[in-house]
């Protein structure tokens, strides 16, 4: 073996900086080529390690479904909200798609909605609350106006990894001070609204 | 021999690779940087992304080179862009790819990696910068920086300063350099540099300039050391500096899940007083809680049996029943209200009603009579009354002898009283007819003889003593005699 020569080395060391300029302009271009060329994304193929993914147990079924309703009828129901990141996240909740009626039933409506552990979408048994309320009390008609991330109640901060939170709702129907005509006006009415959680990551 | 030989070739190739990746890094980075840097001196933004939902196509820690929106520029659906986060007003900086248009003229972002598309819709005067060049990982100090691995960004200062250090080491047969070469000391080359050509060169100089004294070399030596060193420290500063001052854009990961279609829907129901009275099929149910200005006051029997305010009536005063909110009537001293078509005199009928007077003038709760107008009408019957003491009576009115019952206690205290009058056929045209008030009876006995005509309903004015002045609540009339213990549950009801 030999020591390079000096006509090896002034060679080597003269072609290293425009390969090395090369390679930068190559990368460079393929990186963006790669990125920012029109594409179609096709969503879940290949997730990236950091990708979070939020889920619920009602398996599609509606937590409320009341009909029949009557004055002073209250109902209290669960769900669980599993979140599974691998970076930081936070899980806040709104509303979206409110049903209103004619007759305004969305201000009979009170929700109260808590959140805790324990507990489950079929069955609420050991559920215990964490903190204060977080909707305490209000008409679906007030819960309709939370109807983004940012607005959203909770701010449930999701360490990496999979962990859960149940949340127990629990409605009822306000009649006070509804005179009989109000409360004919009101027979048949309809309202309703959607519940959604949303997840995003801290960054 | 020959193993020296073997010993000094090995080491001559490890220095010259080591020199040239050093140097091909700090070109490679250097040009990075350039490129990275470079774009906001000529109007264009450079965000190092700080977030993984772009992957594969962005890294953390890549640099996105964007040039800037316009309005007037058109939003390719698939290209990736740089906007105002719509979901915050906080400002935050997103790097997502547009992957539709919506129907309402806003943009669907999502992230690469994400499973779902970002739940606010962007509006496109929230698009800052369409990404145009990528420059990968140049941005990774940064990201390090702002999320506090140290230790990383300790190694990889550490490793880039040795780099930009050995780059500038001179290779056998490089013609000399500018700069720190030139300035080798001539007190020999620093440990390690024994086969760099420049330093025997070096030496060769300081042969020739010997009469120098050792401070002097000394001086000299620091002097080159610190030369030597400057340059790369100098240049990463530069680019940490550079670093301090880079925008940065998240590629956030988002999820959702719903709980939809929640529904409530009213069933049928009415106020439990409602409820008592209606369990009774009444013929008449005045719930008396129309608005002011009304003159048809609505039957809640299902009779269509309306009545007529008369301008006496004040509507819309405070109700009578705690547990069924509602409005009432005050009278005004006069007749507040009659029924809209005369009733034919049945067998048995009671009348319920709610009242309540402070004062102790007394006069004409409910009766029937052949005409809707002050003043006496030609008949009249079926006569409820206070006296002027605040007792009730029944059964005075003017048809043959007078056979009047009259409650033991007094009602004029000004709180709301629960009244029914309950009458059935007696001998002669006359009623054996019982007075209940607030749910239990309080006198009986037999009435005077009623008429056989078809009369309207009259509340609040009558013949004979004066207007009952007070206020009326919650009418109804019955063709049949309520027993005892359903005056009790209407009344407990209330």
């Amino acid at each position: 073996m030999q020591s390079p020569g000096t006509a090896t080395t002034k060679v080597l060391a003269t072609i290293a900086t425009p390969l090395a300029l090369v390679a930068l302009g190559a990368t460079v271009y393929q990186a963006s080529y790669a990125a920012f060329t029109g594409q179609t994304r096709n969503s879940g193929n290949e997730w990236a390690t950091g990708s979070v993914k939020l889920t619920d147990d009602d398996n599609g079924a509606a937590r409320f479904r009341v009909a029949n309703m009557l004055p002073g009828d209250t109902q209290t129901k669960c769900i669980t909200v599993t979140a599974d990141a691998s970076v930081a996240s936070t899980v806040k909740g709104y509303a979206i798609n409110p049903v209103t009626s004619t007759v305004g039933l969305e201000n009979r409506v009170k929700v109260t909605i808590e959140n805790g552990t324990g507990g489950s979408f079929a069955d609420c048994t050991g559920f215990v609350a964490s903190g204060p309320a977080l909707v305490n009390d209000q008409p679906l008609s007030a819960i309709a106006q939370v109807n983004s991330y940012e607005t959203g109640f909770g701010g449930w901060s999701v360490a990496p990894g999979v962990s859960s939170k149940t949340y127990r709702m629990t409605w009822r129907f306000d009649t006070t001070g509804m005179t009989q005509q109000q409360v004919d006006q009101m027979q048949g009415a309809k309202t309703g609204i959607d519940m959604q959680w949303e997840m995003q990551s801290n960054s | 021999m020959a193993a020296t030989t073997t010993l000094d070739a090995v080491r001559g190739w490890a220095h010259l690779t080591v020199v040239l990746g050093a140097r091909m890094y700090r070109v490679f980075l250097l040009g990075l940087v350039v490129i990275a840097a470079a774009p906001p001196l000529f109007g264009w933004g450079s965000y190092v992304v700080e977030s993984g939902s772009m992957e594969p196509s962005l890294h953390v820690g890549d640099v996105v080179i964007a040039s800037p929106y316009t309005e007037d520029q058109r939003i390719r659906v698939g290209r990736v862009f740089v906007f105002d986060d719509p979901a915050t007003t906080e400002p935050h900086l997103m790097v997502h790819r547009i992957v539709e248009r919506r129907d309402d003229g806003k943009y669907t972002t999502a992230g690469d990696a994400n499973a779902v598309t970002d739940i606010t819709p962007l509006p496109s005067s929230d698009v800052r910068a369409t990404a145009v060049l990528l420059a990968p990982r140049v941005g990774h100090p940064v990201t390090w920086a702002q999320s506090g691995q140290w230790l990383r960004l300790a190694a990889w200062l550490l490793a880039t300063i040795g780099a930009f250090a050995l780059a500038v080491r001179h290779l056998e047969g490089e013609s000399p350099r500018r700069g720190v070469r030139r300035r080798r000391p001539p007190g020999g080359p620093p440990p390690g540099d024994a086969r760099d050509p420049g330093a025997s060169k070096g030496a060769s100089n300081g042969a020739r300039r010997g009469g120098r004294s050792d401070a002097a070399r000394a001086q000299a030596h620091t002097l080159a050391h610190m030369l030597r060193v400057r340059p790369p420290v100098a240049t990463v500063a530069a680019l940490l500096l550079a670093g301090m001052l880079a925008c940065t854009a998240s590629a956030g990961f988002t999820g959702y899940t719903r709980n939809s279609a929640m529904s409530w829907t009213v069933g049928q129901w009415t106020q439990p007083y409602v409820t008592a009275v209606l369990a009774d099929s009444p013929h008449t149910l005045w719930l008396l809680d129309e608005q002011p200005g009304t003159t048809t006051a609505q039957d809640r029997s299902g009779h269509q049996s309306l009545g007529s305010y008369r301008p006496a009536a004040v509507l819309g005063q405070q109700g009578g029943l705690p547990n069924n909110p509602g409005s009432s009537i005050a009278t005004g001293g006069g007749l507040a209200l009659t029924g809209s078509y005369p009733i034919a005199t049945a067998a048995s009928h009671t009348v319920e009603l709610w009242f309540r007077t402070g004062t102790q003038a007394g006069g004409s709760l409910a009766g029937f009579g052949s005409s809707t107008t002050t003043g006496t009408p030609s008949y009249e019957d079926r006569v409820v009354r206070m006296t002027t003491t605040g007792h009730i009576t029944y059964g005075d009115w003017a048809n043959g002898s007078l056979n009047v019952v009259t409650t033991p206690g007094g009602y004029a205290d000004n709180t709301w009283h629960h009244l029914v009058v309950v009458s059935t056929s007696a001998n002669g045209g006359r009623e054996n007819t019982v007075i209940y008030v607030d749910g239990a009876a309080r006198v009986s006995g037999l009435t005077s003889k009623v008429e056989y005509f078809s009369g309207y309903v009259r509340i609040g004015g009558g013949s004979g003593t004066s207007a009952f002045n007070g206020s009326i609540d919650n009418v109804s009339l019955y063709d049949s005699a309520l027993p005892a213990q359903r005056v009790a549950a209407h009344y407990a009801a209330r």
